[in-house]
């Protein structure tokens, strides 16, 4: 959660520079607060379909970014192929894997799975999926920019969905792709509180969620207030995010995994003795 | 919370949003807001800059059917920096200036050969800036060519801004230049930056160009113009032919109209051109072909020593257009003939250009040096090479290979 706050913050930031040039970050932030709170306090189904109505969206929108730029594309941009050199892009690039941060949220899915046996068949498909869309915005903006000066929530596929244009008549399209990325970020908004609301209610076994979920849109909101600049959150995202991911979504992970099988293994060993006991 | 305490408590929470998002909204309101269509910066004597903004005025004119032109106006300041400049026209007009609408960021040339970098990184930063409004270096003051620019067909000045690069298609005499590319190439370590040459038709233009070119056949005459040298003149006072060579953010040197054609098409930026080639069948007699590009220009770039050794390949397609009497343009032998004098001429022209750009601009804007990163497995390697100065030492192989396909209409003129 603490994590969504300050990408909250960036994209507010985003937003701030490019539409809101004079209003206060404060009421920004508000906006998608309120919407987070009163997404939370209807039916859990209600952000389902709200996101199965936006997703698509945003999935054809990524798409079409991709396909309307292609004319301004230099393939040529992805060499020299290794990066940086080898440590560079193998060793120290494994904390780009923060990207697939996501993959946190399938560990709580299970209970909320209709069919919890498909969880296999979900999991492989949102992680191919995230991969595929992943590499269309990155290379969209490897192959058209040569660097970023800056690089915030927004700028790097703003910037690409500026040079969209089709004769004098089709052109600024960035707004309507704002608009998506807007409400597709109150949807992964809604989705981290209620998942926090879930671990909060297991953690101290209280019987509704609902008292929580004005605490939590004031949590983010207040989490979201406390970088004194966009410097400070940026530096959040860049230097310290990527860990946390790491942390948590791939040693945690690897390491439950790991405890699960050997205490799996004891166990089978135990039934073994007992077996041959009798 | 009763029902009564919630429609309050969210009626304050709507008056309180109305009211912070109405600043922002206020502020780009269109009675606040200046619209510019062209900024012109100039050297300064006094302080640094001279910007001069051409506004677009709101007057009921140029409905359609009318053939009023509406007016535009100009209003020029001096500042220290291209922010300060923006900032002083918003306090004389009482309104904000917005360039959403701005279409053409004019420099002089002057201006351009000290470096324009820093007024590039400000307007980039612009989000009102698009990256598609086209970036013109000026031989004249960038004030002079706003002022010259009095468009013959169009009523919109804004519409003749629009519109003014199209002509690059179908001619090949200047690029569509950009100051999202501008920028892109500006940061880029493997290419130089690149502009529209604009200028103003001098008096004496047609003088200058037949006592400077007396040498050269006129049909090549015709392509050795460029902005406020050629042989152009009308209402319109301003031009757009050739392009302006950057080495980082400074002006080092021009194309002229056939320079302007060879970049277009090793760049694939060229859809079709007309150019004259020495008729093989007619001594001292020039022969206009319509030239298509077949494919994208295949480029191989030799890293192993310190002179890189590029070589170019490229496939046209051609039409012959100019027609004289007593000719067959049915016999392929003709064709044949006619397609080596082209491949030739191009293959000569083409490299007189790659020279150019290497030996006497020492800049890479045709952005070899992203074929030439392929040959570097990392970053370091390949600015150790150090592209941008070794690009000076190249040595180019350029093959052309043309197919004349036949003429337009008539194939045959026997008298």
């Amino acid at each position: 959660m603490i994590s969504a706050s300050i990408m909250l913050r960036n994209f507010c930031e985003g937003l701030k520079i490019i539409y809101y040039p004079m209003t206060n970050i404060v009421f920004i932030l508000l906006m998608f607060v309120i919407a987070v709170c009163i997404a939370n306090k209807l039916d859990f189904n209600s952000t389902l379909k709200t996101n199965l109505l936006i997703l698509p969206l945003v999935l054809a929108s990524i798409i079409f970014l991709f396909f309307a730029n292609i004319q301004n594309f230099s393939p040529q941009r992805i060499f020299p192929i290794l990066g940086h050199g080898l440590t560079e892009t193998f060793v120290t690039g494994l904390l780009n894997l923060s990207a697939f941060g996501g993959i946190a949220y399938l560990y709580f899915l299970p209970p909320l799975l209709k069919e919890p046996q498909k969880l296999k068949k979900v999991t492989l498909l949102s992680i191919g999926m995230t991969a595929i869309y992943l590499l269309l915005c990155i290379s969209a903006i490897l192959f058209m920019f040569p660097s970023f000066i800056s690089a915030n929530e927004i700028s790097p596929l703003y910037n690409a969905a500026r040079y969209i244009e089709f004769g004098s008549f089709f052109q600024r399209l960035e707004s309507i792709f704002l608009l998506f990325w807007m409400l597709a970020f109150a949807c992964y908004l809604s989705i981290v509180t209620k998942f926090s609301m879930n671990i909060f209610k297991k953690i101290t076994s209280i019987s509704t969620k609902k008292p929580l979920i004005d605490i939590f849109g004031l949590l983010i909101f207040a989490i979201a207030l406390l970088p004194e600049n966009f410097a400070v959150s940026s530096n959040f995202e860049s230097s310290i995010y990527p860990y946390l991911v790491l942390g948590i979504v791939f040693i945690l992970g690897i390491s439950i995994l790991v405890l699960a099988s050997w205490k799996k293994h004891k166990k089978r060993i135990v039934n073994t003795e007992e077996v041959s006991n009798e | 919370m009763n029902k009564l305490t919630r429609n309050i408590f969210i009626f304050i929470l709507v008056i309180i949003f109305i009211m912070a998002f109405s600043s922002s909204y206020f502020s780009l309101s269109m009675d606040n807001l200046a619209y510019v269509l062209a900024i012109g910066i100039d050297k300064s004597d006094e302080n640094k800059l001279k910007v001069s903004f051409q506004f677009s005025t709101t007057s009921p004119v140029a409905e359609s059917g009318s053939t009023k032109k509406a007016p535009s106006v100009i209003d020029t300041v001096e500042a220290s920096s291209l922010s300060n400049a923006i900032n002083l026209m918003n306090n004389y007009l009482s309104k904000q200036v917005n360039m959403s609408h701005c279409k053409v960021i004019i420099f002089s040339e002057e201006l351009a050969k000290e470096g324009i970098s820093s007024e590039i990184y400000t307007l980039i930063n612009d989000t009102q800036v698009r990256p598609s409004s086209n970036i013109v270096i000026t031989k004249t003051d960038a004030n002079y060519y706003m002022q010259k620019t009095q468009p013959q067909l169009e009523n919109l000045i804004a519409k003749y801004y629009e519109i003014f690069t199209n002509s690059s298609e179908y001619t090949g005499f200047m690029p569509n230049a950009t100051i999202g590319e501008f920028f892109n190439t500006l940061i880029c370590k493997e290419c130089e930056p690149f502009a529209i040459l604009g200028g103003v038709i001098a008096s004496n233009s047609q003088n200058d160009q037949s006592s400077n070119s007396s040498s050269t056949n006129n049909a090549q005459r015709d392509y050795s113009i460029k902005s406020s040298h050629s042989p152009i003149s009308g209402e319109t006072d301003s031009e757009n032919i050739g392009v302006a060579v950057f080495k980082g953010d400074t002006l080092v040197g021009e194309l002229d109209a056939l320079e302007t054609i060879s970049f277009l098409s090793i760049k694939n930026k060229a859809d079709r051109f007309l150019i004259s080639i020495p008729d093989p069948t007619t001594s001292n007699s020039y022969i206009d072909i319509y030239m298509t590009p077949e494919n994208m220009t295949q480029i191989k770039v030799d890293t192993k020593t310190g002179s890189p050794y590029i070589q170019v390949s490229l496939r046209f397609t051609g039409r012959i257009y100019s027609m004289e009497n007593n000719e067959n343009y049915l016999k392929p032998e003709v064709l044949e003939l006619i397609s080596d004098s082209c491949d030739s001429y191009l293959e000569s022209t083409f490299s007189n250009f790659l020279y150019k750009t290497a030996k006497e601009f020492h800049s890479d804007i045709l952005g070899f040096g992203k074929s030439a990163s392929s040959n570097f497995f990392t970053i370091e390697d390949f600015e150790n090479y150090n592209w941008l100065d070794s690009y000076q030492d190249s040595f180019f192989d350029v093959d052309v290979n043309t197919s004349i396909k036949s003429s337009m209409l008539i194939t045959e003129t026997n008298s």
